[in-house]
Parts: structure tokens; C-alpha cells; sequence
């Protein structure tokens, strides 16, 4: 599995929705993807990679690529 | 502040003791009115999720008041609704916001507001904080005005799912039955010694741990394979033990099988089994006390220690949210029952057997200073418990009020004092008076005190005016005894009875009762 297809995967189990992790997913195309979903995103993506995110990335993250693009700090 | 992050954790740690969650969140409310007013349904308990920071512009003891007089207000004259948990605040540089004074005056208001409101609790985030390292984390601050960390949310989240929540909603453990070689200290006592079995920190923790709880009111005992005399000299000898003999109401040191001996002690403790929590390092011996008596909880001993102390600290039903009214006195009385049972075998009779106890029972009539242990023994008492009325503390406001007649009962005899024991509620009503709650510990059974008292209390209701009764007796789970009174006196099984009719045949089973008896009014 590829890192965008956990990612893929991880937003789909907290906001519920399908997600084709070939195709880009942003903030904007999830009515439920508030403050809330955000902060469970961000602990669930970190937990899944093992990463810390500083306070300026935890807020910029803004669609499925800023995560992917932060995952790969791990590989 | 959103409490969703913390209810995404509770229900997993609610199935430790097969519980569901269901969380119904209001709107985000910081006036409370809105929540206060949901909660006036069916939930278990009601939780004002509070973010301090918010009021900070009140002085400390000023914002304590106002949640506190809303919680009173909601619940108006009839003093009904769902318990009510309040959170308290963090110390800490993670909440520059509100200084650290602020913080502890909050502390010490809402501690004093929540023990003056009946069924109203603390959380206390500030005590989780010293527990939890890294317990704030400002990136989450930042998104979502949410300042605890992961870590400090699974805290939080355990402690309400595996410690507050079971205290409120379920009948709690009483007993906590350790085994000792490999579960108190490290070593085989028999083969080892007294003098070269070994303690570690882990052990001691342990050790402190289960005079905690002994303090927060449970009964301690022994259930250990080994000699007798080489227990006696182990806690005789070794000095470092933080616990003593003398800490457990009973104890099995014998070769007898555990699954027997539990069930022993079950029995000197007049307690049903699945009331012990037996803690014993060997798997074979826990998997032979699942099979022959599977209703006694059971967990695994580490054998240093330590991880058996954190066990014990978050087990479900081993927490206790306010302190316990006659744990000081518990011990001691159910020590003294091997005593009384030795007192019977010799006597020639019951009679006799009760003279030589020298009993004194001393009747108090609606006793507000008695709320607290009645709404404790209402909600722990499971064998003599006639109504299961499990009343809250606003019931017990309720009823010690003028116009019902509530009886607490106290006990002492020549061998311990017992402290308030029994209690009977009545509903009055246009002459007629409604039973609504009838128990005893366990540790008084075996006196025929619960014909005393009763005897009394239906003179009393004479006197009031009551000619009729109704008794509102329920069968449960437990509490065969208290039915199996009832039905000495009543074996039809009416229900709504003549007081002076039930008064003569409870007399009559009690006229020569030798106990001294003593009104306070």
C-alpha cells in the first residue's frame, strides 16, 4: 500500500466517505471536515507514520497532497 | 471545547466492564442553560465539559458559584436529573492563559460546590495532569481550542469510562483477595523463607495500593496456599512490608482449593462471591477459579508488582467517587464476626448467643448528617436489600425531609461497633406510608436486627397516624434474603398490608430481642 493509499484511506474512515486516492481530496469537498476531523486527522496521520507535526503544518494541511508530501519525511 | 475527542476513547475502555456509551453532544453552549435543560431525560449522567479559560474574566470562586447555582437551579424543588460531572482545570504552562492561582481557587470552589450538590462530581483534569506527562499540546489548541494533548485525552478518557462511570452506574466490587508468593513479593514464602522472600518497588506500590483501597472502603483478604505460621512470621519480620495481617478482614492460608476458600470468604463476609476481585500470580490456579466459581473476577498477578498496582488503580469498579463514610470501622466489625461465630457455636442457644453479644441499636430518625452513608449503602447493599431502590442523592434529600420517615440504624454490640448499618425509607401520604427502600449491610446479618428495627418503625408509623403499607418490594439479582424476611411475615406475598397487623407478627419474632435500644430524634 502506498503512502496516498493510507492516507486515502485514513480520510475515508474519519470523514466517512469514499476517497480514490488517485484523484486529489481537498478540505473543501467534505461538508464534516471541520476543526474537529482536522485534529483526528492529523493524530490518526501521525500515528499511522510516526511523524510529529509542527503547529504550522498541523494548520496548513489543507487537502490529501499536504499529508502525502509531509509523509514523506518518513521514507 | 469539543468532547469528542475524548468520547471517541471512552466506550473501548467501557467494555471492560461490558458497558456501552452512548454520548449525546449539545451545541457548543457556554452559558450551560441549553445542556442543563438536555439533561432531564433518560441519561446516566450528565457532563458539563467546561473550558475554563473562557470565564476567566469572573474571579475563581465567582465562576465556581455559577456553574454550581445553574446545576441547583436545573434541578428545581423536586431536586430530580441525572448526575452531574463537572470538569475542573489543569495547572500548567499549557494554559498560559489563566494563571496558575486562578486555577487552583477554581479547583478548591468547585470541590466545595460538587460535595455540598448531591449526585454532583468533580473530574479532576488537574489531578489527570499530574498523572500524565505531556498532557497539553498546543497545535490542537490552535485547531480546535482543544489544549490536551493524545496522550492526555486517552487519560481522561479511561478515567471516565473505567473509573468514574462504573462508580456511578453499577454495583461495585467489595472485595480485593490476594494471593501472596509471586503476587505480594518475589519468591515462594515455603521454600524460601519469611527472611529471603523479596520486595522490590513494584511490591511495595502494590502494597500501597491495597491500603488505598482498604481506605477508599473495601475489605481486604488473604487467599494464599502456604503454612499458616510462616505467614504470621513474614509479616511478623520483615518491617519493609507496607501492609500488615491485621489489614485483612479475612483470611485463607491453608491447602485448600482457592475456588473454595473465595467462596468461604464470600461467606464469613456475608457477601455474594461475585462481590471479590481475586489477584493471584499463577494462570492454572486463576483458569481453576474461573471454572468452579466464574462469577469472582479475576486478574492476573505481575509478578514484580508494579504492573499489578496499576491494575488495581484503573480496575472498573475499584473507585470509589467520594470518600467512604465507615471504612475505618469495616475491617475491624468483620473481624470481629469470627469472633460472634465462635460466640454462637458456644452459646446453648440463640437467645443466649445474643444476650452475650451485649448488642445496642441506636434508631435515628431522618438524620440528615446520615446522607451520605445512606445514599452509600442504598447503592452497595445487594444481598438485604429489599426495594433496590438504588437512591440518589437527591432521593435521600428527598426523603429525610419532614413528612417522610427515613430510620438510620446504627449497630455496636461488645465486640466492634458497626456504625449505621440499616436503613428504612417510607413515603407518608394521607395515612398511608409506602416502603420505598429496606436494607442492611451484610456485616450485620445474623441478629435478627432487621426484625428490631423493622418491629420499631412500624410502632412508629402507628404513632404517625399510618394504618395502611405499602411495600414496594422487588426481586432481584441478589436479594433473596431481604425477600426471604419479608415472606417470614408476609408468605402470601401481599404487598399492601395493615400496619398493626404486620407490627403484632414482627413483634412477636422479637419481643424478647435482649438489644438495648435508643431513639434520637
Amino acid at each position: 500500500m502506498t503512502s496516498r493509499e493510507r492516507i486515502a484511506a485514513l480520510l475515508s474512515e474519519i470523514l466517512s466517505v469514499p476517497i480514490d486516492p488517485a484523484q486529489e481530496y481537498t478540505r473543501g469537498q467534505a461538508e464534516n471536515w471541520d476543526s474537529l476531523n482536522h485534529l483526528r486527522i492529523v493524530l490518526a496521520f501521525e500515528e499511522e507514520f510516526g511523524l510529529s507535526l509542527r503547529p504550522e503544518e498541523v494548520v496548513a494541511v489543507r487537502c490529501l497532497s499536504d499529508l502525502e508530501r509531509l509523509a514523506q519525511r518518513t521514507a | 471545547m469539543p468532547f469528542e475527542l475524548v468520547s471517541d476513547f471512552v466506550g473501548p475502555f467501557m467494555r471492560l466492564w461490558d458497558a456501552e456509551l452512548q454520548v449525546s453532544v449539545s451545541d457548543y453552549d457556554p452559558s450551560l442553560a441549553g445542556s442543563l435543560r438536555r439533561g432531564q431525560g433518560e441519561e446516566d449522567a450528565l457532563l458539563l465539559w467546561i473550558d475554563w479559560r473562557l470565564h476567566r474574566a469572573m474571579g475563581p470562586e465567582q465562576a465556581a458559584r455559577w456553574v454550581i447555582d445553574l446545576v441547583a437551579a436545573s434541578r428545581g424543588a423536586a431536586g430530580s436529573g441525572a448526575p452531574v460531572l463537572i470538569n475542573d482545570w489543569p495547572q500548567g504552562a499549557g494554559t498560559a492563559d489563566v494563571s496558575d492561582s486562578w486555577v487552583a481557587a477554581l479547583g478548591g470552589a468547585l470541590e466545595e460546590g460538587t460535595r455540598r450538590l448531591t449526585d454532583c462530581h468533580l473530574v479532576r483534569l488537574e489531578q489527570l495532569r499530574k498523572e500524565c506527562p505531556a498532557f497539553f499540546d498546543p497545535r490542537n489548541d490552535e485547531v480546535a481550542h482543544y489544549p490536551f494533548s493524545q496522550a492526555a485525552t486517552i487519560h481522561i478518557a479511561r478515567h471516565l469510562g473505567a473509573q468514574m462511570l462504573p462508580a456511578l452506574v453499577t454495583p461495585r466490587l467489595k472485595v480485593v483477595a490476594v494471593d501472596l508468593d509471586h503476587t505480594l513479593y518475589e519468591g515462594v514464602l515455603g521454600e524460601d523463607g519469611p527472611a529471603e522472600v523479596r520486595m522490590g518497588p513494584g511490591h511495595r506500590a502494590l502494597q500501597r495500593q491495597l491500603l488505598l483501597l482498604k481506605e477508599a472502603g473495601f475489605i481486604l483478604a488473604l487467599c494464599s496456599r502456604n503454612e499458616r505460621v510462616d505467614v504470621e512470621r513474614l509479616f511478623a519480620q520483615r518491617p519493609e512490608l507496607a501492609i500488615s495481617l491485621a489489614d485483612f478482614a479475612a483470611v485463607r492460608v491453608d491447602w485448600n482449593s482457592k475456588a473454595d476458600n473465595l467462596r468461604s470468604i464470600a461467606a464469613q463476609l456475608n457477601l455474594h462471591p461475585s462481590a471479590i476481585l481475586f489477584v493471584d500470580d499463577n494462570p492454572a490456579e486463576l483458569a481453576r477459579v474461573a471454572e468452579a466459581a466464574p462469577e469472582i473476577e479475576l486478574v492476573l498477578a505481575d509478578p514484580t508488582g508494579g504492573a499489578t498496582a496499576e491494575i488495581l488503580s484503573r480496575h472498573p469498579g475499584l473507585f470509589r467517587l467520594r470518600a467512604d463514610t465507615s471504612s475505618a470501622l469495616r475491617t475491624q466489625d468483620l473481624q470481629a464476626n469470627q469472633q460472634r461465630e465462635r460466640l454462637r457455636a458456644a452459646a446453648a442457644d440463640p437467645a443466649e448467643y445474643l444476650a452475650r453479644l451485649g448488642m445496642v441499636v441506636d434508631l435515628f430518625e431522618n438524620h440528615a448528617e446520615h446522607a451520605s452513608r445512606i445514599h452509600e449503602l442504598s447503592n452497595k447493599t445487594n444481598q438485604f436489600n429489599l426495594c433496590l431502590a438504588r437512591l440518589t442523592e437527591q432521593d435521600v434529600a428527598r426523603l429525610l425531609r419532614p413528612g417522610n420517615l427515613t430510620l438510620s440504624v446504627a449497630l455496636r454490640d461488645a465486640l466492634a461497633d458497626s456504625g449505621v448499618v440499616a436503613v428504612l425509607a417510607f413515603e407518608i401520604a394521607r395515612g398511608r406510608a409506602r416502603l420505598v427502600e429496606f436494607l442492611m449491610s451484610c456485616r450485620a446479618l445474623g441478629r435478627d436486627l432487621e426484625a428490631v428495627a423493622f418491629g420499631w418503625v412500624l410502632g412508629r408509623l402507628s404513632e404517625l397516624g399510618c394504618e395502611r403499607l405499602e411495600i414496594q418490594a422487588t426481586e432481584g439479582p441478589r436479594n433473596q434474603p431481604a425477600l426471604e424476611f419479608l415472606h417470614r411475615f408476609l408468605p402470601n406475598g401481599e404487598r399492601d398490608v395493615s400496619v398493626a397487623g404486620l407490627r403484632a407478627a414482627v413483634g412477636r419474632t422479637v419481643q424478647r430481642h435482649p438489644a438495648e435500644i435508643r431513639v434520637h430524634r
